[in-house]
């Protein structure tokens, strides 16, 4: 049964992914030709010291393209399901209903994973031919929150999409907009350090929330 | 099961959020501006002169509650104002009898600012050591910048290649000196804006001071003796024409230290109610004295001294925390707690949490009447939801909120 739902998402994410991978690709090769360019054409110790010393953050574009890949995935697998309430279908399969919803976002997540660790080993790949194992370092913490970021953003659509009632949607992406701003504040110039395992607990705690609304969307409840 | 425990996921994330922006939401909504006052110390009064700014403009009153002009403050404060004074032909030719001079002045002035956000904030270890006697007159950034790992590193920025001979070569270099890989604290003034090249004050694994610089392309390195029980938390440099002091350096419990100039004596500088965890510091040199402002979230407090650092006098005043204005007994009732995840006095990201006093329990009763009200009228058992009421009690108005929003779910259907 797992193969044919791991079947089944993949049908309906496949060219989101694609989407998402070839804009990853254009975004990265963009901030490494940027990169290229900068230190050809500038002082390559000022740039330096502009990155240590000023906290330039050379690649900060990067941080949008998460939240929009775990949109774009929550969207392309949830938005066909509540069309003419397909998931009411999916939800009948005979498996607990947790189960298929929870097998949904396994197959989601693995590849919102693979997308993302794929991004990472690209920027660090990049960067550590023109920086220092300290600044490679930091650069990996300064991203790291984005991408955790667009995992949350990923469960956040998804529950909000699969809730039936209009104004708690509403509310519901009002709160989680204002909850994935604690991934991104300011990069860096502040630090994500001391906080790195707490964000990872609160990307698995939002990771729950759908089966409440999945819950409601089965009662058809207000 | 699974379905509570989504619930609960639920309505954690809707507090945390809540707890974050409501509050913040508040105070921007309703905090007052707090006019916080300048002392300066008037070497003509001999007393302090404050500054304080309001909604008219500044005014300036010393501490006999005298109240001064402008034109007159300039004349009160002659270093600091020498410029204006030179302008208007008003500087004076001598002061307590001794002759001054406008250039001398100028070298006398300094600044040193000195906040908690600035040592509490993650650095990357690696720092540009400049040519200290190059013969040019103004300095230049090196191709190379240094780690102290297991030993010191030259990385060069343009290929990202260790520079082996100069590695090798102040990495011996301070080994014969009995430095201690790894450097546990690196402490310099990286820019080229600055009238000449100290290099840095580094600690190494045991704790010893050293200073590092480089001079015609070899290493100076001279170890620092510093008392056993003084363990530096952070160090200043910042080179000036005055050549007073090498470098500032801030202890853990709180003291305030000068290397001074040519011998790395040490000399403590007298300070009231400084803790570099939450207390801003200004030092303001002048050519008779030492002013150290110690500005607290809700208070100032001035120490200045001779140049001799011994005390001379000192100010305090008080405006009290943004919880004793109005604005902040109104929150103390509306919200049980707040959480901030950015703090002034820090650049790392954190949980920062701040429980209101008794208050709050007000503000928290009515959460739970309202609870018990839409529990009733949506039809829910109270005494089956006991847990509702629980988390109102522990999280008040965030939590009813999320109780709203994602109300219980229903036994039957």
């Amino acid at each position: 049964m797992f193969k044919a739902i791991i079947f089944k998402e993949w049908l309906k994410i496949r060219w989101t992914l694609l989407i998402m991978f070839l804009l990853s690709v254009g975004i990265l090769v963009n901030i490494w030709v940027n990169l290229a360019y900068g230190l050809r054409f500038s002082n390559p110790s000022d740039f330096w010291a502009f990155i240590i010393f000023r906290k330039y953050v050379f690649f900060s574009f990067l941080q949008y393209f998460p939240p929009v890949a775990g949109l774009g995935l929550a969207i392309a697998q949830f938005f066909p399901e509540m069309h003419r309430d397909r998931l009411r279908l999916t939800l009948r399969l005979p498996l607990p209903e947790n189960l298929i919803i929870f097998q949904m976002n396994i197959v989601a997540i693995l590849a919102i994973f693979s997308l993302f660790l794929f991004n990472l080993i690209f920027l660090l790949v990049f960067s550590s031919i023109y920086f220092p194992s300290e600044i490679v370092k930091n650069i990996f913490m300064v991203s790291l929150p984005w991408f955790l970021a667009g995992i949350a953003t990923y469960f956040g659509v998804a529950t909000i999409l699969v809730e039936p009632v209009w104004i708690r949607r509403i509310l519901m992406a009002i709160i989680f907009y204002g909850f994935l701003q604690t991934f991104f504040q300011p990069a860096g110039i502040y630090s994500y350090q001391k906080v790195i395992i707490f964000l990872v607990l609160l990307v698995f705690v939002s990771a729950l929330g759908i089966y409440y609304a999945v819950h409601h969307y089965q009662k058809g409840l207000a | 099961m699974l379905v509570k425990i989504a619930r609960l996921s639920l309505i954690l994330i809707t507090i945390f959020t809540l707890a974050i922006f409501l509050p913040d939401f508040y105070w921007k909504a309703f905090e007052q501006q707090v006019y916080r006052p300048f002392a300066q110390f008037s070497p003509v009064l001999k007393d302090f002169l404050v500054t304080k700014a309001s909604k008219k403009g500044p005014h300036y009153y010393d501490t006999k509650g005298h109240t001064y002009t402008r034109s007159e403050v300039d004349s009160l404060l002659p270093f600091s104002n020498a410029r204006q004074l030179l302008f208007e032909n008003r500087f004076p030719d001598s002061l307590d009898g001794k002759k001054i001079d406008p250039e001398e002045v100028r070298t006398n002035n300094f600044t040193l600012r000195i906040s908690p956000s600035d040592i509490n904030q993650y650095r990357i270890d690696m720092y540009p050591l400049f040519e200290s006697q190059s013969g040019r007159v103004r300095l230049e950034m090196p191709t190379s910048f240094f780690r102290i790992t297991k030993r010191m590193e030259f990385i060069n920025a343009a290929d990202n290649k260790i520079e082996e001979k100069l590695s090798s070569l102040f990495s011996g270099a301070l080994q014969n000196f009995g430095f201690q890989f790894p450097a546990q604290l690196i402490a310099g003034n990286p820019t080229t804006r600055k009238p000449f090249d100290e290099g840095y004050f580094i600690v190494d694994a045991s704790r010893h001071l050293f200073h590092l610089k480089m001079v015609k392309g070899e290493p100076f390195i001279h170890p620092v003796p510093i008392p056993e029980n003084l363990k530096i938390t952070h160090l200043v440099v910042q080179e000036m024409n005055l050549r007073e002091f090498y470098a500032l350096m801030i202890t853990d419990d709180s003291r305030i230290f000068l290397l001074s100039y040519p011998d790395y004596q040490l000399i403590e500088v007298p300070v009231i109610d400084y803790n570099w965890n939450s207390t801003d510091v200004r030092i303001i040199g002048d050519l008779f004295y030492r002013n150290v402002m110690c500005y607290n979230e809700a208070g100032l407090s001035c120490q200045v001294c001779d140049r001799n650092y011994h005390p001379v006098a000192s100010y305090q005043e008080w405006w009290g925390s943004r919880y004793q204005q109005k604005a902040g007994i109104i929150s103390e009732y509306l919200f049980p707690f707040s959480l901030q995840i950015r703090q002034e006095t820090t650049m790392f990201i954190g949980l920062f949490l701040r429980i209101s006093g008794i208050r709050s329990l007000i503000g928290i009763g009515v959460a739970v009447l309202l609870t018990w009200i839409f529990l009733s009228v949506r039809g829910f058992s109270v005494k089956r939801n006991w847990l509702e009421f629980v988390i109102v009690m522990i999280s008040g108005i965030f939590g009813f909120i999320a109780i709203i929003l994602y109300p219980p779910l229903r036994d039957k259907f």
